[in-house]
């Protein structure tokens, strides 16, 4: 199937200055440079803002909110900020509407230190490519300004937070599985659950977990699961949507804290999750476990990208927050939420080597480690689930991709969503 | 006698009292239950309008996602207006169910808001990138792909090539292309005429290339370029098209859908809530509502019961007392003297009755002794007439007997002899039966008086009388003296024969008697007598003839030598008489 093209020049594309209902932007208070970061709550956290702000001397602002509204934020609105934090699926879109430039690897500091996962889709030799758009497949700015795995100067995005995503559930009433070997994500259509799952809101995340769980279930196969064909996926939502009909699903969550509330409220046992929901759930002291599926995780790498419309000093002081995330702290500082970053030795140390062992190496806490908010988030003694930074990425089965078939999607999710 | 302690209106008003006391609490419940069951109705109201507004509420965010969805397809303003109705309607229900205090509803609610805002924003956001979307579509990129035509003409009117020519053509052809795809497009919103776009795209931006190769004229390399940056404005601003088309899609499929979704699925878990909490609060009625009766009746049952006891505690602890007083009067008016009346020490009716009836007894004692002492004095007068009839009937009867009988001898004298022998004749006529006459003489009495005077004549008289009395001692005989020292017995019933012997026998007795007389030749006292009988053979009709007769005997006897009986002949006198 042919990929479409994407066009040349990106920042030939004249955008309106400003989207209603949007906050404002507030000008720098001092001669300090301000940028502008718009995100997900994710990386968008306090303390990083004011940690790189003492750091670099500049001034930061945070726009944090949700994929969805960011992203159409960013693309209809490059001048609404500098950088922009989100997924690797969203880069299609922001490079094909022109609302981002190409960043210079030259002028990343430690892009040498970026592992391969993000270069060449492999985090070691022989481990196993995940479908859909691997960042390495959408990193490289191509001559004809398409993105393409071919390694070129110019990248789309500064490679920085990544992780593996899969469902969690409530142990209290699925039974503890084994990693890899027994979690699967046919467990979401597990009629035993009918009522009681969840699914992110999200067509070019979500259709990933039904489409895993469908082909687990053995429901159906796919061609190439990160590329679906239009009858693949009226296969896919045939399925689903009979699912959603017959009250299997309780619904879809449109944020972390949503995905939170759900399983909090009992409303939901086991859905799709992104790791920092079932930390806080286990927080909470809902006994939520974070499966490592035997089919694969789906993987996510969080893109850093530069607005097509950020020039001059916004754009060195970009720059500067780049180089900063890639620094070491900032790397230990997610590490201890459970993401990974592109050039983990950096932040290695700035970690303890009980931090180190149990979020990287995959072995038992020897101590009980503290969370970023201070307070102990793991205790002594357990043991990450899925394993070494290493066996978790060598088990992609499917990266978050925005697939050309993106547009026939959405009807079928929204039938989906509302069935 | 048990005092009364309590006084009798007392009584009657702790009667009433307690009567109250009782619907009081009878009242106090009915009214706390029926207060309560109001409250529960409320509640119930309430909640059927909770119910009502949290239904409204999953019906307008139904309608809110669909309203927006065909304004996003057709574009109707209308439809717009519509989705701001439905989004105030929902506001409207939602601020209504805000007020509730339930703790189930509020995070629901809470969670409904916030849905219910992002839904809106959305709404806007969409509404922004369909305008932005429309004004591409519509205007901007019309007027880049409508000078295309005009471009190429004038690039074509300068050229002389025929290579140059033949690309131009198939230049403008591929535009036309491209224009016509793009046009499918938002017609279709079909991914394939996208690719069809960005194919043609590239092959136009080729063969422009292959024209700079052959141009070298600078007028017709400055019209290349303007078309070559005409071509790239339409198809950017295509992009930009497909770009905001897939913005407000994405949001109208995606956020809206979601978001309206679970606008309509916490609505209805709302309703749910509602629906139980009303059914549960129904119960809760109906069990009050039985409860209640239950306590009602309960107290009913009691009130009648307190009502009929202290009816009959305190009817009876006045009747009682009435009635113990009634008695007594009844015993005082019968003139019962020893009647106890008890001392009521309470300062009520029943006391001062008892204060009266007191009175009512020593009144009735008073009158009493009165009586008494009238009925003594009156059993005395009695006694006394008693007493002076007995004395005045003994003086009657003396006075009877001095009249008929002698004073001497005590037997009947001559009046009653005469009155007595009239009787004694017609009696014996009547009955038939025989009746005899005796007559007696003392022998030579006027001797005996002389010889031993009168005091002695008299106690002879006596003594002959005894002996008469003694012989003559029948209820019918009648002795009397009939003069001097004459005596008559009369004996009725009594045949010759018998009487005869009687006057012999008596003759005798007095002989035996043996009483001196020296002037008798028999030397004692003796006497004379005249039988004579009647019987309803004999001739006379009188008792004045037979005693004739009798006394004639006695002559005849005295004739004959005293000391002897002279018996009459009732036969003819030939034939009778010695």
């Amino acid at each position: 199937m042919r990929r479409r093209q994407f066009i040349k020049n990106a920042a030939g594309i004249a955008l309106p200055a400003a989207i209603g209902g949007f906050p404002a932007i507030l000008k720098a208070e001092n001669a300090r440079p301000t940028i502008r970061v718009m995100g997900t709550h994710v990386t968008l956290q306090e303390e990083l803002r004011l940690r790189a702000e003492k750091e670099l001397w500049i001034n930061i602002q945070f726009y944090p909110g949700g994929s969805a509204e960011v992203l159409m934020r960013a693309t209809t609105n490059p001048s609404s900020f500098d950088l922009y934090e989100q997924w690797s699926n969203s880069i299609r879109v922001l490079w094909n509407a022109g609302a981002i430039q190409s960043i210079d690897t030259q002028r990343i500091q430690y892009w040498n230190e970026i592992n391969n996962l993000s270069k060449n889709g492999q985090i070691s030799e022989g481990a196993k490519i995940g479908r859909g758009d691997a960042p390495h497949r959408i990193l490289y700015v191509q001559k004809d300004k398409t993105l393409g795995r071919e390694p070129s100067q110019n990248v789309s995005f500064l490679p920085y937070v990544h992780n593996t995503d899969s469902f969690g559930y409530d142990s209290r009433y699925i039974d503890v599985g084994e990693p890899y070997i027994t979690e699967s994500w046919g467990w979401l259509l597990n009629d035993n659950y009918s009522g009681k799952v969840a699914i992110v809101n999200e067509p070019t995340i979500g259709i990933f977990d039904l489409a895993l769980a469908a082909q687990a279930k053995g429901l159906m196969t796919f061609n190439d699961i990160g590329n679906m064909s239009i009858s693949e996926i009226d296969q896919l939502f045939e399925i689903a949507i009979d699912y959603k009909k017959r009250g299997h699903f309780r619904g879809v969550w449109s944020s972390v804290p949503h995905s939170v509330e759900l399983m909090a409220n009992n409303e939901v046992i086991i859905e799709s999750m992104f790791s920092p929901g079932a930390s806080a759930l286990q927080g909470q002291g809902i006994p939520c476990i974070y499966a490592a599926p035997k089919e694969g995780y789906r993987a996510w790498h969080g893109v850093m990208c530069l607005s097509s419309q950020t020039r001059g000093e916004q754009e060195d002081a970009a720059y500067q927050f780049m180089n900063w995330w890639l620094s070491g702290y900032p790397g230990a500082f997610i590490a201890r939420q459970g993401y990974y970053i592109s050039n983990p030795e950096r932040s290695k140390q700035f970690m303890s080597p009980e931090e180190w062992d149990y979020w990287y190496a995959g072995k038992p806490a020897a101590t009980s480690l503290k969370g970023t908010d201070g307070s102990i988030s793991v205790a002594e003694g357990s043991i990450r689930t899925g394993g070494s930074y290493e066996q978790r990425f060598s088990n992609v089965a499917v990266w978050n991709s925005v697939m050309d078939t993106y547009d026939y999607t959405l009807p079928k999710w929204k039938e989906f969503v509302l069935s | 006698m048990p005092a009364q302690r309590v006084p009798f209106t007392t009584r009657i008003y702790t009667g009433y009292f307690l009567m109250g006391l009782i619907t009081l609490a009878l009242g106090i419940i009915a009214f706390i239950g029926l207060t309560t069951l109001n409250k529960q109705f409320d509640q119930q109201n309430d909640l059927s309008s909770n119910l009502k507004h949290a239904t409204q509420l999953g019906f307008h965010a139904a309608e809110m996602q669909s309203r927006a969805e065909t304004f996003l397809r057709v574009g109707q303003t209308q439809a717009a207006d519509s989705v701001d109705n439905a989004y105030r309607s929902a506001l409207y229900e939602l601020s209504t169910l805000s007020s509730l205090e339930s703790e189930t509803a509020k995070p629901i609610i809470k969670r409904v808001d916030e849905h219910l805002h992002t839904f809106q924003k959305a709404f806007k956001a969409a509404k922004t990138q369909r305008s932005r979307r429309q004004q591409l579509v519509k205007t901007t990129l019309p007027s880049v792909t409508n000078s295309w035509g005009a471009l190429i003409e004038a690039y074509q009117k300068q050229t002389i090539s025929a290579g140059s020519l033949a690309i131009s053509n198939n230049i403008w052809r591929d535009l036309l292309i491209i224009e016509k795809h793009m046009g499918q497009y938002f017609e279709s919103l079909n991914p394939a005429e996208l690719e069809l776009v960005d194919e043609y795209y590239q092959h136009v931006m080729g063969l422009i290339e292959d024209l700079y190769i052959l141009e070298s004229y600078p007028p017709q390399i400055t019209r290349l370029d303007i078309i070559h940056d005409s071509l790239a404005r339409g198809y950017s601003t295509f992009n930009e098209g497909v770009q905001t088309t897939r913005n407000y899609l994405f949001l109208i499929n995606v956020v809206m859908a979601a978001e309206s979704y679970e606008i309509k699925y916490l609505s209805e878990k709302l309703t749910q809530e509602f629906r139980q909490a009303l059914s549960s609060t129904q119960e809760q009625s109906s069990s009050i509502v039985s409860s209640l009766s239950q306590q009602l009746i309960a107290l009913c049952i009691l009130f009648i019961l307190m009502t009929v006891i202290i009816g009959m505690v305190v009817g009876r602890s006045i009747e009682r007392p009435i009635a113990r007083l009634r008695e007594i009067f009844d015993r005082l008016s019968n003139g019962e003297r020893k009647v106890p009346i008890p001392t009521y020490h309470s300062k009520d009716e029943i006391a001062a009755l008892a204060v009266s009836a007191e009175a009512f007894r020593e009144a009735n004692e008073n009158t009493q002794k009165l009586l008494d002492k009238y009925q003594e004095l009156s059993s005395q007068l009695d006694e006394k007439v008693k007493q002076r009839t007995k004395e005045l009937e003994k003086a009657n009867h003396r006075l009877k007997d001095l009249s008929v009988k002698d004073g001497l001898t005590q037997i009947y004298n001559r009046r009653f002899l005469d009155a007595s022998l009239v009787e004694n004749f017609n009696r014996a006529r009547r009955s038939a039966l025989p009746l005899s006459v005796i007559i007696l003489d003392i022998d030579y009495f006027k001797a005996y008086n002389d010889t031993y005077g009168h005091q002695a004549g008299d106690t002879c008289i006596q003594r002959v009388t005894q002996a008469m009395s003694h012989i003559f001692h029948r209820s019918t005989d009648t002795v009397a003296r009939y003069g001097g020292e004459e005596f008559v017995a009369l004996l009725f019933d009594t045949p010759a024969p018998a009487a005869q012997a009687l006057a012999e026998k008596l003759r005798k007795e007095i002989e035996s008697k043996n009483i001196p007389h020296r002037a008798s030749p028999i030397g004692c006292v003796t006497v004379s007598l005249g039988c004579c009988t009647w019987t309803p053979d004999t001739e006379f009709m009188s008792g004045e003839e037979l005693l004739n007769q009798a006394d004639k005997a006695l002559y005849r006897s005295k004739d004959s030598g005293r000391n002897q009986l002279g018996i009459c002949s009732t036969k003819p006198p030939s034939e009778g008489s010695s």
